[in-house]
Protein backbone atom coordinates (compact mmCIF):
# COMPACT_ATOMS: atom_id res chain seq x y z
CA UNK A 1 0.00 0.00 0.00
CA UNK A 2 1.21 3.49 -0.81
CA UNK A 3 1.83 5.07 2.60
CA UNK A 4 1.83 8.57 1.07
CA UNK A 5 -1.93 8.17 0.75
CA UNK A 6 -2.46 7.31 4.38
CA UNK A 7 -5.59 8.82 5.81
CA UNK A 8 -4.58 8.02 9.36
CA UNK A 9 -1.12 7.83 10.82
CA UNK A 10 -0.65 6.71 14.41
CA UNK A 11 2.72 6.61 16.15
CA UNK A 12 3.48 5.38 19.66
CA UNK A 13 -0.07 6.06 20.75
CA UNK A 14 -0.93 5.29 24.37
CA UNK A 15 -3.93 6.06 26.52
CA UNK A 16 -4.15 5.36 30.23
CA UNK A 17 -7.19 5.65 32.46
CA UNK A 18 -5.60 5.83 35.88
CA UNK A 19 -3.86 2.49 36.30
CA UNK A 20 -5.67 0.93 33.36
CA UNK A 21 -3.62 0.99 30.19
CA UNK A 22 -6.15 0.92 27.40
CA UNK A 23 -3.66 1.48 24.57
CA UNK A 24 0.06 0.69 24.56
CA UNK A 25 2.35 2.22 21.95
CA UNK A 26 0.13 1.64 18.96
CA UNK A 27 1.66 2.26 15.52
CA UNK A 28 -0.73 2.09 12.62
CA UNK A 29 -1.17 3.60 9.17
CA UNK A 30 -4.50 3.36 7.44
CA UNK A 31 -5.10 4.14 3.79
CA UNK A 32 -8.25 4.70 1.74
CA UNK A 33 -10.97 2.03 1.54
CA UNK A 34 -12.49 -0.06 4.28
CA UNK A 35 -10.36 -0.95 7.24
CA UNK A 36 -11.36 -3.44 9.90
CA UNK A 37 -10.25 -3.19 13.51
CA UNK A 38 -10.96 -6.44 15.27
CA UNK A 39 -10.44 -7.54 18.84
CA UNK A 40 -12.16 -8.96 21.88
CA UNK A 41 -14.20 -6.83 24.25
CA UNK A 42 -11.96 -4.54 26.29
CA UNK A 43 -9.08 -4.77 23.80
CA UNK A 44 -8.91 -0.99 23.29
CA UNK A 45 -10.89 -0.65 20.05
CA UNK A 46 -13.31 1.96 21.31
CA UNK A 47 -10.55 3.96 22.98
CA UNK A 48 -8.67 4.07 19.68
CA UNK A 49 -11.84 5.05 17.78
CA UNK A 50 -12.58 7.81 20.28
CA UNK A 51 -9.08 9.23 19.97
CA UNK A 52 -9.35 9.23 16.17
CA UNK A 53 -12.74 10.96 16.40
CA UNK A 54 -11.24 13.72 18.54
CA UNK A 55 -13.20 12.73 21.63
CA UNK A 56 -10.27 11.64 23.73
CA UNK A 57 -6.76 12.94 24.09
CA UNK A 58 -3.91 10.43 23.93
CA UNK A 59 -1.72 10.09 26.99
CA UNK A 60 1.32 9.69 24.76
CA UNK A 61 2.17 9.51 21.08
CA UNK A 62 0.50 11.10 18.10
CA UNK A 63 -2.40 10.46 15.77
CA UNK A 64 -2.87 12.37 12.55
CA UNK A 65 -6.22 12.06 10.83
CA UNK A 66 -6.46 13.49 7.32
CA UNK A 67 -3.35 15.48 8.16
CA UNK A 68 -4.67 16.93 11.43
CA UNK A 69 -3.17 16.22 14.84
CA UNK A 70 -6.04 15.08 17.05
CA UNK A 71 -4.17 15.85 20.25
CA UNK A 72 -4.68 19.60 19.69
CA UNK A 73 -7.96 21.50 20.00
CA UNK A 74 -7.55 22.95 16.51
CA UNK A 75 -6.79 19.52 15.06
CA UNK A 76 -9.80 17.98 16.77
CA UNK A 77 -12.10 20.63 15.36
CA UNK A 78 -10.67 20.17 11.87
CA UNK A 79 -11.13 16.40 12.05
CA UNK A 80 -14.70 16.69 13.31
CA UNK A 81 -15.57 18.76 10.24
CA UNK A 82 -14.48 15.89 7.98
CA UNK A 83 -15.76 13.01 10.04
CA UNK A 84 -18.81 10.79 10.21
CA UNK A 85 -18.94 8.92 13.50
CA UNK A 86 -21.20 6.18 14.77
CA UNK A 87 -20.43 5.54 18.44
CA UNK A 88 -20.72 2.11 19.97
CA UNK A 89 -23.61 3.11 22.20
CA UNK A 90 -25.66 5.49 20.16
CA UNK A 91 -28.80 6.89 21.71
CA UNK A 92 -31.38 8.98 19.95
CA UNK A 93 -33.91 11.51 21.16
CA UNK A 94 -37.03 9.35 21.53
CA UNK A 95 -39.36 12.30 21.04
CA UNK A 96 -38.01 13.30 17.63
CA UNK A 97 -38.78 11.59 14.34
CA UNK A 98 -35.93 10.16 12.26
CA UNK A 99 -36.29 13.03 9.79
CA UNK A 100 -36.14 15.61 12.57
CA UNK A 101 -33.17 13.93 14.25
CA UNK A 102 -31.18 13.83 11.01
CA UNK A 103 -32.11 17.42 10.29
CA UNK A 104 -30.90 18.41 13.76
CA UNK A 105 -27.58 16.61 13.26
CA UNK A 106 -27.23 18.23 9.83
CA UNK A 107 -27.62 21.64 11.48
CA UNK A 108 -24.92 20.72 13.98
CA UNK A 109 -22.74 19.71 11.02
CA UNK A 110 -23.17 23.25 9.72
CA UNK A 111 -25.37 22.30 6.78
CA UNK A 112 -27.37 25.48 7.16
CA UNK A 113 -28.99 25.72 3.73
CA UNK A 114 -32.44 24.38 4.60
CA UNK A 115 -33.56 23.04 1.16
CA UNK A 116 -30.19 21.33 0.60
CA UNK A 117 -30.36 19.88 4.08
CA UNK A 118 -33.83 18.49 3.58
CA UNK A 119 -32.80 16.93 0.27
CA UNK A 120 -29.75 15.30 1.81
CA UNK A 121 -31.77 13.95 4.72
CA UNK A 122 -34.35 12.49 2.32
CA UNK A 123 -31.65 10.85 0.18
CA UNK A 124 -30.04 9.26 3.25
CA UNK A 125 -33.37 8.09 4.64
CA UNK A 126 -33.98 6.33 1.34
CA UNK A 127 -30.48 4.88 1.27
CA UNK A 128 -30.85 3.31 4.71
CA UNK A 129 -34.38 2.15 3.93
CA UNK A 130 -36.21 4.37 6.40
CA UNK A 131 -38.05 6.71 4.05
CA UNK A 132 -41.44 5.25 4.90
CA UNK A 133 -40.87 5.38 8.66
CA UNK A 134 -39.12 8.76 8.57
CA UNK A 135 -41.92 10.65 10.28
CA UNK A 136 -42.40 8.21 13.13
CA UNK A 137 -41.00 9.07 16.54
CA UNK A 138 -37.72 7.29 17.25
CA UNK A 139 -39.09 5.67 20.39
CA UNK A 140 -41.15 3.43 18.11
CA UNK A 141 -38.07 2.17 16.20
CA UNK A 142 -36.48 -1.25 16.55
CA UNK A 143 -32.78 -1.65 17.41
CA UNK A 144 -31.89 -2.22 13.77
CA UNK A 145 -33.80 0.82 12.59
CA UNK A 146 -32.06 2.97 15.20
CA UNK A 147 -28.71 1.67 13.99
CA UNK A 148 -29.67 2.67 10.46
CA UNK A 149 -30.53 6.16 11.69
CA UNK A 150 -27.08 6.16 13.29
CA UNK A 151 -25.45 5.27 9.97
CA UNK A 152 -27.50 7.92 8.17
CA UNK A 153 -26.41 10.64 10.58
CA UNK A 154 -22.78 9.59 10.14
CA UNK A 155 -23.12 9.97 6.37
CA UNK A 156 -24.55 13.49 6.59
CA UNK A 157 -22.29 16.12 5.08
CA UNK A 158 -20.46 13.58 2.91
CA UNK A 159 -17.61 12.86 5.34
CA UNK A 160 -14.11 12.01 4.14
CA UNK A 161 -13.69 9.55 7.00
CA UNK A 162 -16.32 7.30 8.51
CA UNK A 163 -15.67 5.69 11.89
CA UNK A 164 -18.18 3.07 12.94
CA UNK A 165 -17.79 1.36 16.28
CA UNK A 166 -19.51 -2.03 16.62
CA UNK A 167 -22.27 -1.13 14.18
CA UNK A 168 -23.79 -4.60 13.95
CA UNK A 169 -23.79 -5.58 17.62
CA UNK A 170 -27.18 -6.88 18.64
CA UNK A 171 -28.67 -6.83 15.15
CA UNK A 172 -30.45 -9.70 13.42
CA UNK A 173 -28.74 -11.27 10.37
CA UNK A 174 -30.81 -9.39 7.83
CA UNK A 175 -30.00 -6.02 9.42
CA UNK A 176 -26.33 -6.95 9.69
CA UNK A 177 -26.11 -7.79 5.99
CA UNK A 178 -27.90 -4.56 5.11
CA UNK A 179 -25.49 -2.51 7.24
CA UNK A 180 -22.43 -4.27 5.89
CA UNK A 181 -23.51 -3.59 2.32
CA UNK A 182 -24.15 0.03 3.13
CA UNK A 183 -20.68 0.43 4.62
CA UNK A 184 -19.10 -1.32 1.66
CA UNK A 185 -20.87 1.13 -0.64
CA UNK A 186 -19.54 4.00 1.41
CA UNK A 187 -15.99 2.67 1.26
CA UNK A 188 -16.00 3.50 -2.45
CA UNK A 189 -16.45 7.18 -1.57
CA UNK A 190 -14.53 7.64 1.66
CA UNK A 191 -12.32 5.84 4.13
CA UNK A 192 -14.31 3.62 6.48
CA UNK A 193 -12.94 2.30 9.75
CA UNK A 194 -15.03 -0.54 11.06
CA UNK A 195 -14.39 -1.57 14.62
CA UNK A 196 -15.96 -4.84 15.63
CA UNK A 197 -15.58 -8.06 17.51
CA UNK A 198 -17.74 -9.87 14.94
CA UNK A 199 -15.28 -11.44 12.50
CA UNK A 200 -17.91 -12.09 9.87
CA UNK A 201 -18.43 -8.35 9.40
CA UNK A 202 -14.78 -7.87 8.51
CA UNK A 203 -14.45 -10.98 6.38
CA UNK A 204 -17.26 -9.84 4.12
CA UNK A 205 -16.14 -6.29 3.52
CA UNK A 206 -12.55 -5.40 4.50
CA UNK A 207 -9.39 -5.85 2.49
CA UNK A 208 -7.19 -4.51 5.24
CA UNK A 209 -7.45 -5.21 8.94
CA UNK A 210 -5.71 -5.04 12.27
CA UNK A 211 -6.25 -7.18 15.34
CA UNK A 212 -5.91 -5.51 18.70
CA UNK A 213 -5.55 -7.23 22.03
CA UNK A 214 -4.64 -5.81 25.41
CA UNK A 215 -4.16 -2.38 23.89
CA UNK A 216 -1.61 -3.56 21.31
CA UNK A 217 -1.84 -4.32 17.61
CA UNK A 218 -0.96 -7.99 17.27
CA UNK A 219 -1.72 -8.41 13.57
CA UNK A 220 -1.86 -6.12 10.59
CA UNK A 221 -2.50 -7.21 7.03
CA UNK A 222 -4.92 -8.67 4.49
CA UNK A 223 -7.58 -11.10 5.76
CA UNK A 224 -5.95 -13.76 3.56
CA UNK A 225 -2.80 -13.50 5.66
CA UNK A 226 -4.74 -14.03 8.84
CA UNK A 227 -6.49 -17.02 7.32
CA UNK A 228 -3.14 -18.45 6.23
CA UNK A 229 -1.94 -18.46 9.83
CA UNK A 230 -4.53 -21.09 10.73
CA UNK A 231 -3.81 -23.28 7.70
CA UNK A 232 -2.62 -26.68 8.87
CA UNK A 233 -4.13 -26.10 12.30
CA UNK A 234 -7.84 -26.36 11.48
CA UNK A 235 -9.59 -29.72 11.58
CA UNK A 236 -12.86 -31.56 11.61
CA UNK A 237 -12.90 -34.04 14.47
CA UNK A 238 -15.76 -36.55 14.57
CA UNK A 239 -16.55 -38.63 17.64
CA UNK A 240 -19.21 -41.34 17.69
CA UNK A 241 -19.82 -41.31 21.40
CA UNK A 242 -19.92 -37.55 21.82
CA UNK A 243 -16.62 -37.46 23.71
CA UNK A 244 -15.04 -34.00 23.95
CA UNK A 245 -11.89 -33.31 21.90
CA UNK A 246 -8.57 -33.65 23.65
CA UNK A 247 -7.27 -30.85 25.84
CA UNK A 248 -5.18 -28.41 23.82
CA UNK A 249 -7.65 -28.27 20.96
CA UNK A 250 -9.86 -25.22 20.69
CA UNK A 251 -13.40 -26.01 19.66
CA UNK A 252 -14.64 -23.49 17.10
CA UNK A 253 -17.99 -25.14 16.43
CA UNK A 254 -19.96 -28.28 17.27
CA UNK A 255 -22.38 -30.11 14.98
CA UNK A 256 -24.41 -32.99 16.36
CA UNK A 257 -25.43 -35.43 13.59
CA UNK A 258 -26.68 -39.04 13.37
CA UNK A 259 -23.20 -40.34 12.61
CA UNK A 260 -21.78 -38.66 15.67
CA UNK A 261 -20.62 -35.30 16.86
CA UNK A 262 -18.50 -33.26 14.50
CA UNK A 263 -16.20 -30.65 16.01
CA UNK A 264 -14.30 -27.95 14.16
CA UNK A 265 -11.12 -27.55 16.14
CA UNK A 266 -7.91 -25.56 16.12
CA UNK A 267 -4.59 -26.95 17.26
CA UNK A 268 -2.47 -30.03 16.91
CA UNK A 269 -4.54 -33.20 17.36
CA UNK A 270 -2.99 -36.24 19.02
CA UNK A 271 -1.73 -39.04 16.80
CA UNK A 272 -4.49 -41.34 15.57
CA UNK A 273 -7.28 -38.89 16.31
CA UNK A 274 -10.14 -39.10 13.72
CA UNK A 275 -9.46 -35.73 12.12
CA UNK A 276 -9.50 -34.35 8.62
CA UNK A 277 -7.92 -31.03 7.58
CA UNK A 278 -10.21 -28.13 6.72
CA UNK A 279 -9.61 -24.88 4.85
CA UNK A 280 -9.68 -22.25 7.63
CA UNK A 281 -11.98 -19.28 7.67
CA UNK A 282 -11.13 -15.77 8.88
CA UNK A 283 -12.71 -16.65 12.20
CA UNK A 284 -10.36 -19.62 12.50
CA UNK A 285 -7.41 -17.38 11.70
CA UNK A 286 -8.52 -14.85 14.30
CA UNK A 287 -9.03 -17.48 16.99
CA UNK A 288 -5.68 -19.08 16.16
CA UNK A 289 -4.02 -15.68 16.48
CA UNK A 290 -5.71 -15.06 19.82
CA UNK A 291 -4.53 -18.46 21.01
CA UNK A 292 -0.97 -18.21 19.80
CA UNK A 293 -0.43 -14.43 20.09
CA UNK B 1 -21.44 34.59 10.51
CA UNK B 2 -24.77 34.02 8.82
CA UNK B 3 -24.16 30.28 8.88
CA UNK B 4 -23.45 30.38 12.62
CA UNK B 5 -26.61 32.38 13.21
CA UNK B 6 -28.62 29.86 11.21
CA UNK B 7 -27.02 27.07 13.20
CA UNK B 8 -27.84 28.83 16.46
CA UNK B 9 -31.49 29.31 15.54
CA UNK B 10 -31.70 25.75 14.24
CA UNK B 11 -30.40 24.32 17.52
CA UNK B 12 -32.73 26.58 19.48
CA UNK B 13 -35.67 25.46 17.34
CA UNK B 14 -35.04 21.78 18.04
CA UNK B 15 -34.47 22.41 21.73
CA UNK B 16 -37.81 24.21 21.86
CA UNK B 17 -39.46 21.21 20.18
CA UNK B 18 -37.81 18.78 22.58
CA UNK B 19 -38.80 20.77 25.64
CA UNK B 20 -42.45 20.74 24.61
CA UNK B 21 -42.50 17.07 23.71
CA UNK B 22 -41.01 15.99 27.02
CA UNK B 23 -44.21 17.08 28.76
CA UNK B 24 -42.48 18.53 31.84
CA UNK B 25 -42.88 22.08 30.62
CA UNK B 26 -46.47 21.40 29.55
CA UNK B 27 -47.35 20.14 33.02
CA UNK B 28 -45.65 23.15 34.61
CA UNK B 29 -47.51 25.58 32.35
CA UNK B 30 -50.83 23.83 33.03
CA UNK B 31 -50.13 24.11 36.77
CA UNK B 32 -49.44 27.82 36.39
CA UNK B 33 -52.64 28.38 34.44
CA UNK B 34 -54.63 26.61 37.13
CA UNK B 35 -52.88 28.42 39.96
CA UNK B 36 -53.37 31.83 38.42
CA UNK B 37 -57.00 31.13 37.55
CA UNK B 38 -57.76 30.09 41.12
CA UNK B 39 -55.84 33.07 42.47
CA UNK B 40 -57.65 35.52 40.22
CA UNK B 41 -61.03 34.09 41.16
CA UNK B 42 -60.13 34.14 44.84
CA UNK B 43 -59.01 37.75 44.66
CA UNK B 44 -62.14 38.59 42.78
CA UNK B 45 -64.29 37.43 45.68
CA UNK B 46 -61.98 38.93 48.28
CA UNK B 47 -61.99 42.24 46.50
CA UNK B 48 -65.79 42.37 46.56
CA UNK B 49 -65.71 42.11 50.33
CA UNK B 50 -62.71 44.11 51.45
CA UNK B 51 -61.01 46.22 48.87
CA UNK B 52 -61.46 49.64 47.50
CA UNK B 53 -62.32 48.22 44.11
CA UNK B 54 -65.95 48.61 44.94
CA UNK B 55 -65.40 52.30 45.57
CA UNK B 56 -65.26 52.97 41.88
CA UNK B 57 -61.66 52.55 40.77
CA UNK B 58 -61.55 52.20 37.00
CA UNK B 59 -61.19 48.61 35.83
CA UNK B 60 -57.99 49.09 33.82
CA UNK B 61 -56.23 50.35 36.94
CA UNK B 62 -56.90 47.12 38.77
CA UNK B 63 -54.36 45.06 36.86
CA UNK B 64 -51.51 45.02 39.24
CA UNK B 65 -53.41 44.76 42.49
CA UNK B 66 -55.67 42.09 41.10
CA UNK B 67 -52.94 39.98 39.63
CA UNK B 68 -49.96 40.38 41.87
CA UNK B 69 -51.43 38.46 44.79
CA UNK B 70 -51.78 35.23 42.84
CA UNK B 71 -48.49 35.86 41.10
CA UNK B 72 -46.62 35.20 44.31
CA UNK B 73 -47.95 31.65 44.14
CA UNK B 74 -47.10 31.45 40.43
CA UNK B 75 -43.61 32.60 41.19
CA UNK B 76 -43.31 29.90 43.84
CA UNK B 77 -44.27 27.21 41.31
CA UNK B 78 -41.79 28.58 38.81
CA UNK B 79 -38.99 28.79 41.35
CA UNK B 80 -39.59 25.24 42.56
CA UNK B 81 -40.01 23.39 39.28
CA UNK B 82 -38.65 25.38 36.34
CA UNK B 83 -34.97 25.26 37.42
CA UNK B 84 -35.18 21.49 37.84
CA UNK B 85 -36.73 21.06 34.40
CA UNK B 86 -34.16 23.30 32.72
CA UNK B 87 -31.21 21.84 34.64
CA UNK B 88 -31.97 18.40 33.19
CA UNK B 89 -31.51 19.55 29.60
CA UNK B 90 -27.86 18.56 29.08
CA UNK B 91 -27.67 15.64 31.55
CA UNK B 92 -30.62 14.13 29.67
CA UNK B 93 -28.38 13.96 26.60
CA UNK B 94 -26.15 11.60 28.51
CA UNK B 95 -29.09 9.51 29.62
CA UNK B 96 -30.35 9.22 26.05
CA UNK B 97 -26.83 8.37 24.85
CA UNK B 98 -26.50 11.24 22.36
CA UNK B 99 -23.76 13.10 24.23
CA UNK B 100 -20.87 11.28 22.58
CA UNK B 101 -22.35 11.76 19.14
CA UNK B 102 -22.84 15.48 19.77
CA UNK B 103 -19.27 15.80 21.00
CA UNK B 104 -18.05 14.31 17.71
CA UNK B 105 -19.84 16.95 15.63
CA UNK B 106 -18.16 20.09 14.33
CA UNK B 107 -20.58 22.55 15.96
CA UNK B 108 -18.69 25.00 18.17
CA UNK B 109 -19.50 23.99 21.76
CA UNK B 110 -20.26 27.58 22.73
CA UNK B 111 -22.74 27.97 19.87
CA UNK B 112 -24.36 24.63 20.68
CA UNK B 113 -24.76 25.58 24.35
CA UNK B 114 -26.11 29.02 23.53
CA UNK B 115 -28.60 27.41 21.15
CA UNK B 116 -29.79 25.09 23.89
CA UNK B 117 -30.27 28.01 26.29
CA UNK B 118 -32.16 29.99 23.65
CA UNK B 119 -34.33 26.98 22.90
CA UNK B 120 -35.25 26.55 26.55
CA UNK B 121 -35.95 30.26 26.81
CA UNK B 122 -38.14 30.11 23.72
CA UNK B 123 -40.06 27.21 25.26
CA UNK B 124 -40.49 29.06 28.53
CA UNK B 125 -41.57 32.24 26.76
CA UNK B 126 -44.08 30.39 24.63
CA UNK B 127 -45.44 28.69 27.73
CA UNK B 128 -45.66 31.88 29.72
CA UNK B 129 -47.33 33.55 26.74
CA UNK B 130 -50.02 30.89 26.97
CA UNK B 131 -50.31 31.38 30.71
CA UNK B 132 -50.59 35.16 30.25
CA UNK B 133 -53.33 34.69 27.70
CA UNK B 134 -55.27 32.28 29.91
CA UNK B 135 -54.78 34.56 32.90
CA UNK B 136 -55.98 37.58 30.95
CA UNK B 137 -59.12 35.70 29.95
CA UNK B 138 -59.77 34.67 33.55
CA UNK B 139 -59.13 38.23 34.71
CA UNK B 140 -61.48 39.57 32.05
CA UNK B 141 -64.24 37.22 33.19
CA UNK B 142 -63.66 37.91 36.89
CA UNK B 143 -62.98 41.64 36.87
CA UNK B 144 -63.97 43.11 33.55
CA UNK B 145 -61.81 44.78 30.90
CA UNK B 146 -58.05 44.88 31.42
CA UNK B 147 -55.51 47.45 30.37
CA UNK B 148 -53.65 45.07 28.08
CA UNK B 149 -50.61 47.30 27.60
CA UNK B 150 -50.01 47.53 31.32
CA UNK B 151 -50.83 43.88 31.74
CA UNK B 152 -48.17 42.90 29.17
CA UNK B 153 -45.68 45.24 30.82
CA UNK B 154 -46.38 43.60 34.15
CA UNK B 155 -45.56 40.20 32.68
CA UNK B 156 -42.51 41.47 30.86
CA UNK B 157 -41.17 42.94 34.06
CA UNK B 158 -41.79 40.24 36.60
CA UNK B 159 -42.52 36.56 35.87
CA UNK B 160 -40.88 36.54 32.44
CA UNK B 161 -37.40 37.77 33.45
CA UNK B 162 -37.54 35.66 36.57
CA UNK B 163 -38.38 32.56 34.49
CA UNK B 164 -35.60 33.35 32.02
CA UNK B 165 -33.10 33.70 34.83
CA UNK B 166 -34.23 30.54 36.59
CA UNK B 167 -34.11 28.41 33.45
CA UNK B 168 -30.93 29.90 31.96
CA UNK B 169 -28.91 29.85 35.16
CA UNK B 170 -29.91 26.33 36.13
CA UNK B 171 -29.23 24.92 32.64
CA UNK B 172 -25.77 26.49 32.54
CA UNK B 173 -24.82 25.58 36.09
CA UNK B 174 -25.97 22.00 35.58
CA UNK B 175 -24.20 21.63 32.20
CA UNK B 176 -21.01 20.10 33.64
CA UNK B 177 -22.83 17.76 36.01
CA UNK B 178 -22.73 14.05 35.29
CA UNK B 179 -26.33 13.00 35.93
CA UNK B 180 -29.91 14.09 36.27
CA UNK B 181 -29.92 13.82 40.04
CA UNK B 182 -27.02 16.23 40.46
CA UNK B 183 -28.59 18.52 37.88
CA UNK B 184 -31.89 18.52 39.74
CA UNK B 185 -30.03 19.47 42.90
CA UNK B 186 -28.40 22.39 41.08
CA UNK B 187 -31.87 23.43 39.91
CA UNK B 188 -33.20 23.31 43.46
CA UNK B 189 -30.32 25.52 44.61
CA UNK B 190 -31.04 28.07 41.89
CA UNK B 191 -34.69 28.03 42.95
CA UNK B 192 -33.80 28.54 46.61
CA UNK B 193 -31.44 31.35 45.63
CA UNK B 194 -34.23 33.21 43.86
CA UNK B 195 -36.73 32.35 46.60
CA UNK B 196 -34.47 33.95 49.16
CA UNK B 197 -34.39 37.08 47.06
CA UNK B 198 -38.15 37.27 46.79
CA UNK B 199 -38.65 36.55 50.49
CA UNK B 200 -36.43 39.51 51.27
CA UNK B 201 -38.55 41.71 49.04
CA UNK B 202 -41.85 40.54 50.50
CA UNK B 203 -40.72 41.30 54.03
CA UNK B 204 -39.68 44.77 52.81
CA UNK B 205 -36.28 44.17 54.31
CA UNK B 206 -34.48 46.27 51.77
CA UNK B 207 -31.07 47.48 52.75
CA UNK B 208 -29.31 49.37 50.05
CA UNK B 209 -25.70 48.34 50.36
CA UNK B 210 -23.36 47.20 47.60
CA UNK B 211 -22.83 43.85 49.31
CA UNK B 212 -26.56 43.13 49.13
CA UNK B 213 -26.43 43.65 45.40
CA UNK B 214 -24.27 40.55 45.14
CA UNK B 215 -27.04 38.54 46.72
CA UNK B 216 -30.48 37.99 45.49
CA UNK B 217 -32.61 39.86 44.54
CA UNK B 218 -31.08 39.18 41.22
CA UNK B 219 -30.51 41.51 38.34
CA UNK B 220 -33.58 40.46 36.41
CA UNK B 221 -35.66 40.68 39.53
CA UNK B 222 -34.51 44.27 39.84
CA UNK B 223 -35.81 44.86 36.36
CA UNK B 224 -39.12 43.36 37.41
CA UNK B 225 -39.34 45.64 40.37
CA UNK B 226 -38.45 48.62 38.22
CA UNK B 227 -41.34 47.85 35.88
CA UNK B 228 -43.64 47.09 38.79
CA UNK B 229 -42.77 50.48 40.21
CA UNK B 230 -43.75 52.11 36.94
CA UNK B 231 -47.08 50.31 37.08
CA UNK B 232 -47.57 51.18 40.73
CA UNK B 233 -46.88 54.85 40.08
CA UNK B 234 -49.31 54.74 37.20
CA UNK B 235 -51.93 53.14 39.37
CA UNK B 236 -51.50 55.67 42.15
CA UNK B 237 -51.83 58.48 39.67
CA UNK B 238 -55.09 57.07 38.38
CA UNK B 239 -56.51 56.52 41.83
CA UNK B 240 -55.42 59.99 42.92
CA UNK B 241 -57.05 61.50 39.86
CA UNK B 242 -60.32 59.93 40.91
CA UNK B 243 -59.94 61.40 44.40
CA UNK B 244 -60.25 58.00 46.04
CA UNK B 245 -58.89 57.76 49.56
CA UNK B 246 -57.27 54.44 50.36
CA UNK B 247 -55.16 53.11 53.16
CA UNK B 248 -53.63 50.31 51.13
CA UNK B 249 -50.63 52.12 49.73
CA UNK B 250 -47.35 51.25 51.35
CA UNK B 251 -44.00 52.97 51.02
CA UNK B 252 -43.04 54.44 47.66
CA UNK B 253 -42.14 51.46 45.44
CA UNK B 254 -39.08 53.22 44.09
CA UNK B 255 -37.56 52.69 47.50
CA UNK B 256 -37.52 48.96 46.81
CA UNK B 257 -34.95 49.43 44.09
CA UNK B 258 -31.28 49.34 44.71
CA UNK B 259 -29.26 52.27 43.39
CA UNK B 260 -29.10 52.03 39.61
CA UNK B 261 -25.28 52.20 39.36
CA UNK B 262 -25.03 49.30 41.79
CA UNK B 263 -27.49 47.30 39.72
CA UNK B 264 -25.68 48.13 36.51
CA UNK B 265 -22.27 47.31 37.90
CA UNK B 266 -22.92 44.24 39.99
CA UNK B 267 -26.21 42.85 38.72
CA UNK B 268 -24.90 41.42 35.44
CA UNK B 269 -22.19 39.60 37.36
CA UNK B 270 -24.88 37.36 38.77
CA UNK B 271 -25.81 36.32 35.25
CA UNK B 272 -22.22 36.00 34.12
CA UNK B 273 -21.32 33.47 36.79
CA UNK B 274 -23.35 30.60 35.27
CA UNK B 275 -22.01 31.46 31.81
CA UNK B 276 -18.50 31.41 33.17
CA UNK B 277 -19.03 28.02 34.82
CA UNK B 278 -20.37 26.55 31.58
CA UNK B 279 -17.65 28.16 29.45
CA UNK B 280 -14.86 26.82 31.66
CA UNK B 281 -16.42 23.38 31.49
CA UNK B 282 -16.53 23.50 27.68
CA UNK B 283 -12.90 24.58 27.53
CA UNK B 284 -11.87 21.77 29.86
CA UNK B 285 -13.85 19.22 27.89
CA UNK B 286 -12.19 20.18 24.63
CA UNK B 287 -8.68 19.82 25.99
CA UNK B 288 -9.06 16.65 28.01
Amino acid sequence: MDRAQDVIEIRGLARHFGRVRALLDVDLAIGPGMFGLVGPNGAGKTTLMRILAGLLRPTRGSAHVLGHDVSTVRGKRAVKALLGYLPQELGLYPDLTAREFLDYIAILKLITDAPARRRQVQVLLERVGLAEAADRRLKTYSGGMKRRVGIAQALLGEPKLLIVDEPTAGLDPEERVRLRNLLAEMAARCTVILSTHIIEDVSQSCSDLAVIQGGQIIFRGHPRELIARARGHTWFLTTADGARPAAGLTVVSTLIAQAGTQYRVLGTPPNGAPVEPVEPSLEDGYLWLMQTG
Amino acid sequence: MKALLLQLTGIAGYELRLQWRRRGLVVLIAGLVLMLALGTLFFSRASQRYSFYAEGAPRPAMNQSTMSGSWAAAWLILALFLPILAAETLPLDRQYGVRELFDSLPAHPGIALAGRVLGVWAGVLAGLGGVALADALTGRLAHGPLDLGRYALLWAGSLVPLALYLSGASLLLAAPLPGRRAAALAGVLVGIFSFYGRATVLSMDITLTPSRALWPPIYLDQLGRLLSSILEADYRAQVAALGIQTQYFGPTPWENLQPLPVICALGPLQLLVPWLVAWLWLRWKETR
